[in-house]
């Protein structure tokens, strides 16, 4: 019986010994799929910032970028402004100096207009003291135009008063055409045809 | 062939009995066991989002971006300075060139 007893007894303990072990097992292998599991989340989380992040960098740049653009451009504009404001200026300073280059360029003015213009009959209208200079010219500027239009032509001074820093207004006599040849008139049409050459040698050195 | 009494089969009963009560309070133990493993495996995995973690890598990197862009920006001022200090040499070569073709020289 004591045999018995005993076989019984250790047939117990054994079976305890692997219940237990068994659970512990279980316990390991539950905790080990909960460490991996979380690994494989933390990863992924990792990377879906990384993403967000990568996206914040490239969308931050971009507009840093794009703001630059933008300040590189106005200056530009700013800086083409400033140099036509430097021409006017220098033009205002040739007018009031009367220096010959302008003086010279009153009459290729005039010829200018009028070699454009249909009619006969013109009247010059320019300022009062480019006009006491034309005066002296006049039949010679009409031998010029003629010359040139192949007709007989007549210029006349106007009294109007230019609204301009200088340069000359033609006007046929019905009054029906006019041909504004002022300076201002002049350097938009120069910025409008020659823009580039000039943004060119005002840029000259920079990357822009 | 074992000649048992009355009083060593009742021994026996008991004994069984006794392993049994045993028996169940190992599977007891062993659920217990798993249980809190599965407590363990749970505050684990709900500990995955670790914010300090990730805040400091999103501060990190928000840090970087934002150092790459000063360093840009820096770069780019420079060269808007350097376009208005070419500009402001080349504006009386420009001026000139504009006289010239107004007065078709």
């Amino acid at each position: 019986v004591e045999d018995l007893k005993s076989q019984l007894g250790f047939l117990r303990e054994s079976e305890v010994k692997d219940i237990i072990e068994e659970g512990k097992k279980q316990a390991a292998q539950i905790i080990a799929e909960a460490h991996t599991k979380a690994d494989e989340m933390k990863k992924r989380e990792i990377e879906q910032i990384r993403a967000n992040i990568g996206e914040i960098e490239i969308r931050e740049l971009e507009a840093a970028k794009s703001e630059q653009k933008r300040r590189m451009m106005n200056l530009k504009i700013q800086l083409i402004e400033a140099a036509f404001a430097a021409s006017l200026d220098t033009l205002k300073q040739m007018v009031n100096e009367q220096v010959l280059i302008y003086r010279n360029s009153l009459e290729s003015l005039i010829v200018e207009a009028t070699s454009q213009m249909t009619g006969s009959q013109f009247e010059v209208i320019l300022s009062s003291k480019d006009a006491e200079f034309v005066r002296k010219k006049l039949k010679r500027i009409e031998q010029e135009i003629s010359t040139i239009r192949n007709i007989s032509i007549t210029l006349g001074i106007s009294n109007e008063p230019l609204r301009s820093i200088g340069g000359v207004v033609v006007r046929s006599s019905d009054g029906k055409q006019v041909f504004n040849n002022t300076l201002e008139a002049r350097l938009a049409k120069v910025r409008q045809e020659n823009l580039p050459e000039i943004a060119k040698i005002l840029f000259e050195g920079t990357d822009a | 062939v074992i000649n048992l009494s009355v009083e060593d089969i009742k021994e026996l009963v008991a004994k069984e009995k006794e392993n049994e009560a045993e028996l169940k309070k190992a599977q007891d133990e062993a659920s217990h066991i798993i249980e809190e493993a599965r407590k363990e495996a749970k505050a684990i995995l709900s500990d995955v989002q670790v914010p300090s973690y990730f805040k400091t890598l999103h501060e990190q990197e928000i840090k970087r971006v934002e150092e790459k862009k000063s360093t840009w920006e820096m770069e780019c001022n420079r060269a808007l300075e350097n376009l208005k200090s070419k500009a402001g040499e080349n504006v009386q070569k420009t001026v000139d060139y504009v006289i010239k073709l107004i007065f078709g020289a």
